[in-house]
């Protein structure tokens, strides 16, 4: 279980996170919603401490600490056991899809070579793409690149996984290929995961949870029939009617 | 005869002995520079009070004198500092002179280095170093494992051009009584006064010597940027499945 509580963080004067709780269990699936600049990415950054909290206490597991006062050793567990995907893929560009995937498992884990390499290998193949391991980032497409992000994240095994707009930086017909990985991961139900998305069916298909965001608070929280069929909130229907919603979407 | 070209070639041979001086002491300061010079780019980067002002003060005073007074200073100032520190005068007289040639090389071209270092280490998109943090690494292995080999495709042309000047710029360290290859050179060339000759010889040897460096560096530079070359090491599979596509 992740668990967050009274998470804050300000950038200068602008509070962009207000005091966010937020609970995810492993193998249940939340996806955060919300306009631009309501604070969703910062909270996905702060999980991950690529932003320092200001205020807050983060568990995850069996590990529960404050996470202003975080110690190094507080952030390496984090960071080793989330992953994240960025919404730009952030693949090393000298490494090829497969050294992309080992890098974690090699200096990290320091599992040997040729084993991360078989396992590397696997996850490759799950995200389909076997026929590429010794391509460099440069020579993959839009989705390909962040199907390849997704198998360097799976390599760690992590306990939760952080999606930020996965698909929000890819070319139309990228986004379903995408999706469908996200989609098979889910199923798996061997992660918390966290998925920030402008996706509406595919949250709304996906998601055991639905976390709404207006400027730095969680507005709604619930299953997606709850929070997208009957939002409580005026600021959450204008959103939601804003979000068209197809019952016919295939991925 | 006023100019013997034939005396220009026969001596190579004899100068070309002291050749491995030459590029002992340019690859010792290279690496001696990457080094401080790697250090004073982290102590830009990271601002790191008092540091960064000693930092900058060596930058602003290696780059505004010349190399030639940085040597002599270093040759006569260390001993005077060591001996007025109360060091043993045998010990002080007994340092191998290729030490201060060494010191007063690889400090001069570390000022310049550095400048080159920090912009590639900047340079390098933060987006790396985010992933790298995600996934675990830590801020030592995110430097060595991504931002050293990034910078460096960036940083590898001017830090060539540095290293092919310091091949160039070991012929001043006759002033610190060191011979390597020009100084021996010059000795050779006092004994019948042959002194133009000696310098035509020289400067062919030197032009060699850096024109080979150059192109082993671009190699080096093409290997670097992996992610230029074709997919499948370069044969022709790529462009006959893109080809079959097309058909």
């Amino acid at each position: 279980m992740i668990r967050l509580q009274g998470l804050r963080k300000r950038f200068n004067r602008h509070e962009v996170l207000k005091g966010i709780d937020l609970e995810v269990r492993f193998g249940e699936v939340a996806a955060v919603i919300g306009a631009s600049g309501s604070g969703k990415s910062t909270l996905l950054r702060c999980i991950d401490f690529l932003e320092t909290p200001d205020e807050g206490r983060f568990t995850l597991g069996e590990r529960s600490f404050d996470a202003a006062k975080a110690s190094k050793a507080d952030i390496a567990y984090m960071r080793r056991n989330t992953a994240m995907v960025f919404q730009n893929f952030n693949l090393f560009r000298y490494k090829t899809a497969l050294e992309n995937v080992t890098e974690g498992m090699i200096t990290v884990q320091k599992l040997p070579r040729d084993e991360a390499e078989k396992r590397g290998r696997e996850l490759l193949g799950k995200v389909g793409l076997s026929d590429r391991t010794d391509y460099y980032p440069n020579k993959l497409s839009g989705g390909q690149q962040q199907r390849v992000a997704i198998a360097r994240s799976l390599a760690l095994n992590p306990k939760a996984m952080l999606f930020d707009e996965p698909t929000s930086a890819l070319d139309p017909e990228m986004i379903a290929e995408v999706l469908t990985v996200i989609k098979n991961v889910a199923k798996e139900r061997s992660h918390a995961m966290i998925i920030v998305s402008h996706e509406m069916n595919f949250v709304y298909e996906i998601a055991d949870k639905v976390i709404f965001l207006d400027e730095g608070e969680v507005l709604e929280q619930g299953t997606p029939l709850e929070v997208f069929g009957a939002p409580k909130t005026e600021r959450a229907r204008q959103f939601i009617s804003r979000v068209n919603l197809s019952n016919n979407y295939v991925i | 005869m006023i100019f013997d070209p034939l005396l220009v070639f026969t001596r190579i041979p004899k100068v070309l002995k002291y050749l491995p001086i030459t590029m002992e002491i340019a690859v010792a300061s290279t690496l001696l520079s990457l080094v401080i010079g790697f250090l004073v780019a982290l102590i830009k980067i990271r601002g790191i009070p008092v540091l960064r002002q000693i930092a900058a003060f060596y930058v602003s005073v290696t780059r505004g004198t010349p190399i030639l007074v940085q040597l002599y200073a270093t040759y006569v100032g260390i001993p005077i500092i060591l001996r007025a520190l109360h060091a043993d005068t045998g010990v002080v007289n007994s340092i191998p002179p290729v030490v201060f040639a060494l010191i007063a090389l690889s400090l001069n071209d570390a000022a310049y280095s550095s400048e080159a270092i920090r912009a590639a280490i900047q340079a390098v998109d933060r987006g790396q170093i985010e992933a790298a943090h995600s996934i675990g690494m830590t801020t030592w292995q995110t430097l060595r494992r991504i931002i050293v080999p990034e910078s460096l495709v960036i940083a590898l042309p001017s830090l060539g051009n540095a290293f092919i000047g310091m091949i160039k710029g070991t012929s001043l360290v006759f002033v610190t009584a060191v011979v390597e290859m020009s100084t021996y050179g010059r000795q050779l060339a006092g004994r019948d006064f042959r002194y133009l000759e000696m310098y035509v010889t020289l400067a062919i040897i030197y032009w060699v010597i850096t024109f080979v460096v150059s192109k082993l560096l671009s190699l080096w530079e093409r290997k670097l940027k992996c992610d230029e070359r074709a997919v499948g090491g370069g044969s022709g599979n790529d462009t006959l499945t893109r080809f079959a596509e097309k058909v």
